[in-house]
């Protein structure tokens, strides 16, 4: 938490000791996990653009998503995992005319990271007498993206106005984890830990964007 | 003339009541009295004469042979037959142990460990118009012609010379014990985090005879089978006592793979348990029992086979047998200084009442088995003798000795068994302290008694290998009703003879399988319990990442505690559940 606030200070101080074009926005869209057992969810979140210069831009961006987890022999469990990225991105871009700009981006941050057991999963083993723990830690994330920028209300300057924003992106995030069966009579444990545990992703998002 | 009358009514009453005596005896004057058995020996019986045996042969095969010099091939099918000893035209079954310097050849990258004598041996037997079925370590298997048991017994190499030792199955009868168990409740929950793949689990058992019929139903589709019988029959000759105890496995823990595994020997069991050790198996469910093969301390070679398949990453699950009914042990007494045993009645007779037909004899052990080395124990100078009597006409007669003599390397053990009359009696046994510088402690198991023996003693009456401390022993309680009293009275209870607690749990029995349901039968005795306990390790094994020792742990923790509170020599830590507690 404390690397993520260091890191949108960072940028927020940045952004406000610039003259440059600032933007802000909103996004939506769907993500889905590579390994398909972690499954696929809703994803939204917000981003907070600074236009470094005509082909640079600098972006602070979060995502929320939830998937739901099939369950897997050696990975995570049957039940919802949460991701967080809290990613910064350097984006490339290319304004073809007045109106669209795609760029490419690459970034990276710090993911974090919820790992939540089906009820059901609890409620079966529970009532065998043992409980079931499972958890992920947060980690670094590294991003590749793609994306387009449509100006929808053109504002008085090239890079100002509402912008119609679509974007894949594709989220790298290796972490570890940690799983235990506890038979509550006897108190005996197995457990171990989940070593590189991939929660890669790649996200379609649909969003807004307002420069000024 | 009205005392001729009177005279003619008795002379007729007299008349059919001679008549009645004559011509059914067996019905007044030589019925047995079931309250009591007899207090004399009948004049041809009371001073059994010990015959001079050749020491490196035990007496049965001594016997055999003898009877073979001087009455002919006909008599000696006969003795065979009476003696449970196998024959083959004039060839006998035997196990030849030769002496045991085993010699370890260092090859890299293995280390060879072999038996010369037992090779010579092998050859010798097949010099001597045998045949070998197997050897292991220093046994040798195979048969013999009578005519050369004494040639045999010569040659330096030679320890002794026996017949093959034979387990017993413990028990008859299906299950009911799913439900009691909870084992339902756990068959269909996903795995969670599971290690390996399936469960294997090995029924090694005496047969699986109709097995193929019950594939893909009361069997899963496919099994594994082998037999390490001499003549690779997996029935058994027709034994269904394994198939059955394989249902009870498949009905607990149904994803389980099953190993069908059979033999018939001790030789043979060494060389399945080999086999064992190669597959993979983590659990053995074994319901049988050996009787005079080892000290009761958790020694001897059955108890090794455990051992080794413990070594191999298997839990081996072993009936407690059935004899706390016709189990005896007490050091011997004799007060009146005449060589033969005082049992705590007063009486030289232990005494079992048998009804008619029933196959019966008896076992003795007593405690000088002297030390283990993993191979064989060091043997007894203490001989003490066993004789067989049955009841006719309230007078004891004499069936059968047993005579070894245990002149320093010999095991402690006399046996008697396959007897059976055509009508119902005590049978009972004397012991004879032949030529003995200490009172040992005797141990008897009788077979064939319909109740309680007289002067029983259920405690200590585990059968080996129950009383390794690698084995997890079960024993019997009714699968229907934990709040009645569930112990099976047959149950064989602990201690071991070095005095740790066992069994180790108590597990449903009486219960339904299709293969004794079909004959009429209820499948009963340790022999149904145990299955139940090695499916309920299987499935908790199937079902979680736990090691076999934490299964275990928990399955102590969950077993429904019964009698004494905490682990004791009747319930083990109580009977098994998968229930939450």
């Amino acid at each position: 938490m404390k690397k993520i606030l260091v890191l949108c200070g960072a940028v927020l101080a940045l952004t406000l000791a610039s003259k440059a074009g600032i933007r802000v926005g909103l996004f939506g869209g769907y993500a889905s996990h590579l390994e398909s057992y972690q499954g696929n969810g809703i994803a939204f979140g917000l981003n907070f653009g600074l236009d470094l210069t005509s082909n640079f831009a600098l972006e602070l961006r979060s995502a929320r998503f939830q998937s739901g987890v099939k369950g897997s022999k050696t990975g995570l469990s049957k039940g919802t995992l949460t991701m967080m990225p809290v990613e910064i991105c350097l984006q490339g871009r290319l304004p073809v005319g007045d109106k669209l700009v795609p760029y490419v981006a690459l970034g990276g941050g710090y993911g974090l990271n919820t790992f939540d057991l089906d009820p059901g999963l609890l409620s079966d083993w529970g009532n065998k007498g043992m409980t079931i723990e499972e958890s992920i830690k947060n980690g670094l994330t590294i991003l590749f993206g793609l994306g387009v920028d449509f100006a929808v209300m053109p504002g008085p300057k090239s890079n100002q106005g509402l912008f119609l924003n679509l974007e894949a992106r594709y989220l790298m995030n290796k972490v570890s984890g940690a799983w235990s069966l506890t038979d509550t009579a006897t108190k005996t444990v197995a457990s171990d830990t989940l070593k590189g545990l991939k929660l890669d992703a790649i996200m379609v998002g649909l969003g807004l964007k307002y420069s000024f | 003339m009205r005392n001729k009358k009177l005279g003619t009514i008795f002379l007729v009453f007299f008349l059919l009541g001679l008549g009645f005596i004559l011509f059914v005896p067996g019905k007044l004057s030589l019925q047995e009295n079931r309250s009591l058995p007899p207090e004399r020996i009948a004049p041809d019986s009371a001073a059994p004469v010990k015959d001079v045996m050749n020491p490196k042969i035990e007496y049965a095969l001594g016997k055999l042979l003898d009877t073979y010099r001087t009455q002919g091939a006909d008599r000696v099918r006969d003795f065979a037959a009476k003696r449970n000893i196998k024959l083959v035209g004039d060839r006998v079954r035997v196990v030849a142990e030769s002496r045991y310097s085993k010699t370890t050849l260092k090859m890299l990258p293995t280390t060879l460990k072999i038996w010369p004598e037992a090779a010579v041996l092998k050859s010798q037997i097949q010099a001597l118009g045998g045949t070998v079925e197997m050897t292991y370590n220093n046994l040798v298997q195979g048969w013999v012609p009578i005519s050369s048991l004494e040639m045999l017994s010569l040659n330096p190499l030679v320890r002794y010379v026996r017949r093959p030792l034979r387990p017993h199955t413990t028990g008859i009868i299906t299950s009911e014990g799913v439900q009691a168990t909870g084992a339902d409740l756990w068959q269909n929950l996903n795995p969670y985090r599971p290690k390996g793949g399936g469960v294997n689990v090995c029924i090694l058992d005496l047969g699986f005879n109709g097995y193929q019929s019950l594939l893909g139903s009361e069997l899963p589709a496919s099994v594994t089978v082998k037999s390490f019988r001499a003549d690779g029959d997996i029935t058994g000759g027709g034994e269904v006592h394994g198939t059955a105890c394989a249902e009870i496995v498949h009905d607990m823990a149904p994803n389980a793979n099953l190993w069908l595994v059979n033999f018939d020997t001790d030789v043979e069991q060494h060389e399945a348990v080999d086999y064992i050790y190669n597959q993979g198996i983590y659990v053995v469910s074994y319901s049988l029992g050996w009787w005079n093969a080892g000290d009761g301390k958790g020694t001897g070679p059955i108890d090794r086979d455990v051992e080794r398949a413990a070594n191999g990453g298997a839990v081996w699950v072993s009936a407690a047998g059935n004899d706390a009914l016709s189990h005896f042990e007490g050091a011997f007494n004799d007060p009146d200084n005449d060589q033969w045993y005082e049992f705590p009645d007063g009486s030289e007779f232990l005494s079992w009442w048998v009804p008619a037909n029933e196959v019966t004899g008896a076992y003795l052990n007593w405690d000088d088995w002297g030390s283990w080395n993993n191979v064989s124990y060091r043997g007894s100078d203490q001989d003490y003798d066993l004789y067989l009597y049955y009841s006719s006409g309230g007078a004891w007669h004499l069936a059968e000795t047993s005579a070894d003599p245990q002149t320093g390397f010999q095991w402690p053990t006399e046996a008697i068994d396959g007897f059976s009359i055509n009508r119902s009696t005590w049978w009972g046994i004397r012991i004879r302290k032949a030529n003995a510088t200490r009172n040992c402690k005797m141990e008897v198991f009788v077979a064939g008694n319909s109740e309680a023996i007289n002067n029983n003693v259920p405690a200590g009456s585990l059968v080996a290998p129950a009383d390794s401390g690698s084995a997890v022993a079960v024993g019997a309680v009714d699968w229907s009703d934990d709040s009645r009293t569930p112990y099976h009275t047959y149950s064989s209870q602990g201690p071991t003879h070095d005095n740790r607690i066992k069994p180790d749990f108590s597990a449903p029995a009486r219960v339904s399988t299709s293969t004794y349901t079909t004959l009429g039968y209820w499948f009963s005795g340790t022999s149904a319990a145990t299955p139940h306990m090695a499916g309920a390790i299987a499935l908790l094994k199937e079902k979680t990442p736990y090691s076999l020792e934490q299964v275990i742990k928990i399955l102590e923790g969950r077993a429904v505690d019964l009698g004494d509170p905490g682990k004791d020599n009747i319930y083990g830590s109580g009977r098994v559940s998968l229930k939450k507690k």
